[in-house]
């Protein structure tokens, strides 16, 4: 009888957790989408090359990942001192925060299965220290930064690439993809269940034909540029010193010790 | 599906990012290998639109579906990418989005990003490439396989991430597993419609930007490789004994770990996987369906080869 009660909530949760919402809107948009534009503000870590700053968040959570519960203080206050550094506004990490909310409780439920409580704080401290890690990253470092430091780092051509085009027309994808809902919305009546799914498809379709003539015209103006399949790649970064590699082989060496004894 | 940091343990996660990037090396190889041929006014005509198909496909998945009783899920897309890319370059385009959410909108966490990506992109692009590569060139029958590709990406990429979950002792394996694999049944049938629908819309309208979707799924052998590689990984990691994490807290606090209360669910699941026989259950079990998958492979593979040449003299 209890067995069944916690399987339906586990149900729940895990639905919860994989993206079922209970929203009515057919288009969530993305909030966050406001990464893309510029920044302008500064501070000390806006000023940091974006490599060393991608470098020190990827350590950070591989790190992480071997660091036993008892020492997980030394991430966090890594973190803690880098964001209180960065004067970044604290409501931009509460939104990223938010989202975590129904794994919180999937992890909730894990640990009154299984009555480890420190499984519990090794698991939502290093969601909630990569998820501000990240945010940080992208509040003082333009998108633009980023992709180079990514090629720089050794991110294949292909994917760069890629990667790349598909930031400069997620924007305007996404407006597209907002018009297009709201029309539907205006004419979709009926029952809200799968048997929407057929009309909502065709909207998809619709979406992806104007997407791939977009990427057509967009091919065509780039091979009128000069385009022979790779991107230049102009430099949008801050020049890295060997101060920034010192700092940051600090920040390693202090995770790395802590994680230390059980590598 | 998008599983932030913490939720796999460290053995598990190595693991999928030696899939996840081996799949990925596959895929860049083969993507740069059939590139857009000499004619000057194609010259990368296949990067471009890889672009805007990732920029589609990250908008798409903002778009939710009713499933029932106002609860919604959202399209993945692996299947409609490979149906639109081919398996590889739909690949390199997943791993894009994919990362694209982890690193720009932590979407997802860092540490488990190869997981992520395996779940939601290799896997579903693999499994798809294989059920189109089945299909022909037929345009009911390519309707039908696509239905069954989305359908399948939904629930391989649900079993798998609830599979890693379970194997790295977060929930239990009995209660994630049969839920999430109930819950994307249903999610499946909504993502099955919607790309059914949107492919049609788009042959229907542009036959010609569907060229892609008319070449084979590539080589099926070294595909079914990758996936049987995939597969094999996830009980290695886990029965390599403790996993080097586990000890990791064990060691961090042993002495302050109190007993583990008695679980509610001492039925499915005991207290303390290490003890009791349940992770040996659970990696018999990733085993079974990794050998089963690999067999159904081989068959499918089998199939796909005596096919094709039949399929030329035919035409």
């Amino acid at each position: 009888m209890t067995n069944t009660v916690w399987l339906l909530l586990g149900a729940g949760l895990v639905a919860a957790a994989a993206g079922l919402s209970f929203s009515r809107s057919f288009f969530s948009g993305h909030a966050g989408l406001g990464v893309l534009e510029p920044i302008d503000r500064d501070g000390p870590l806006h000023r940091l090359p974006a490599r060393i700053k991608l470098l020190a968040v990827i350590t950070l959570a591989l790190l992480s990942a071997f660091i036993p519960a008892g020492r997980l203080a030394v991430p966090a206050l890594l973190v803690l001192g880098a964001v209180l550094a960065a004067r970044v506004p604290l409501g931009r990490f509460l939104g990223r925060l938010g989202e975590l909310v129904p794994f919180v409780l999937l992890a909730v439920l894990g640990v009154a299965l299984r009555g480890d409580t420190a499984l519990l704080a090794v698991t939502l401290g290093r969601a909630v220290m990569t998820v501000m890690a990240l945010t940080l990253l992208v509040t003082t470092t333009s998108v633009p930064a980023l992709v180079q430091a990514a090629r720089q780092l050794g991110l294949p051509d292909l994917l760069g690439t890629t990667l790349a085009l598909a930031l400069r027309y997620l924007s305007l994808l996404c407006d597209e993809g907002s018009r297009l809902s709201l029309a539907f919305q205006a004419r979709a009546v009926g029952p809200r269940d799968l048997r929407l799914a057929r009309p909502l498809g065709r909207m998809v379709g619709s979406l992806a034909v104007r997407s791939l003539e977009r990427g057509e015209r967009v091919h065509q103006a780039m091979l009128a540029r000069g385009f022979d399949g790779h991107l230049p790649s102009l430099s949008a970064d801050v020049p890295a010193r060997w101060r920034h590699w010192v700092g940051l082989a600090a920040w390693v060496a202090a995770l790395g010790a802590a994680a230390w004894p059980n590598w | 599906m998008h599983l932030p940091d913490g939720f796999l343990s460290a053995s598990v996660s190595g693991a999928m990012y030696l899939a996840s990037g081996s799949a990925v090396a596959v895929a860049l190889r083969r993507a740069e290998a059939d590139g857009d041929g000499a004619d000057p006014g194609e010259r990368g005509r296949s990067t471009v639109m890889m672009g805007i198909v990732a920029a589609f496909l990250f908008v798409a998945q903002m778009i939710n579906f009713p499933v029932t009783g106002g609860t919604s899920g959202h399209l993945l897309g692996a299947a409609l990418a490979t149906a639109l890319l081919g398996p590889w370059r739909a690949m390199l385009v997943m791993a894009v989005v994919v990362g694209l959410q982890a690193f720009i909108f932590a979407d997802g966490g860092i540490a488990v990003l190869g997981a992520n990506l395996f779940n939601m992109g290799v896997a579903g692009c693999l499994a798809s490439g294989l059920v189109l590569s089945l299909a022909g060139a037929d345009h009911r029958r390519r309707r039908l396989a696509l239905a069954a590709a989305a359908w399948l990406s939904v629930l391989l990429g649900a079993g798998l991430t609830a599979l890693e979950i379970g194997l790295s002792g977060r929930v239990p394996l009995a209660v994630v597993l049969p839920a999430m694999l109930s819950v994307h049944a249903v999610i499946g049938l909504g993502e099955a419609l919607v790309s059914v629908a949107a492919w049609s819309l788009l042959v229907g309208a542009r036959p010609d930007l569907a060229t892609a979707s008319r070449e084979p799924g590539g080589e099926p052998w070294r595909l079914a490789l990758v996936l049987a590689l995939g597969l094999a990984l996830v009980p290695l990691a886990s029965s390599l004994p403790d996993g080097l994490e586990s000890v990791a807290e064990r060691q961090g606090f042993a002495q302050a770990a109190a007993p583990a209360r008695p679980a509610p669910l001492a039925d499915y699941a005991l207290p303390g996987r290490r003890v009791t026989g349940f992770d040996a259950l659970g990696t018999y079990l990733s085993a079974g369906v990794g050998m089963v998958g690999c067999a159904g492979l081989m068959l499918l593979v089998g199939a796909v080869r005596r096919r094709r040449p039949a399929e030329a003299a035919g035409s």
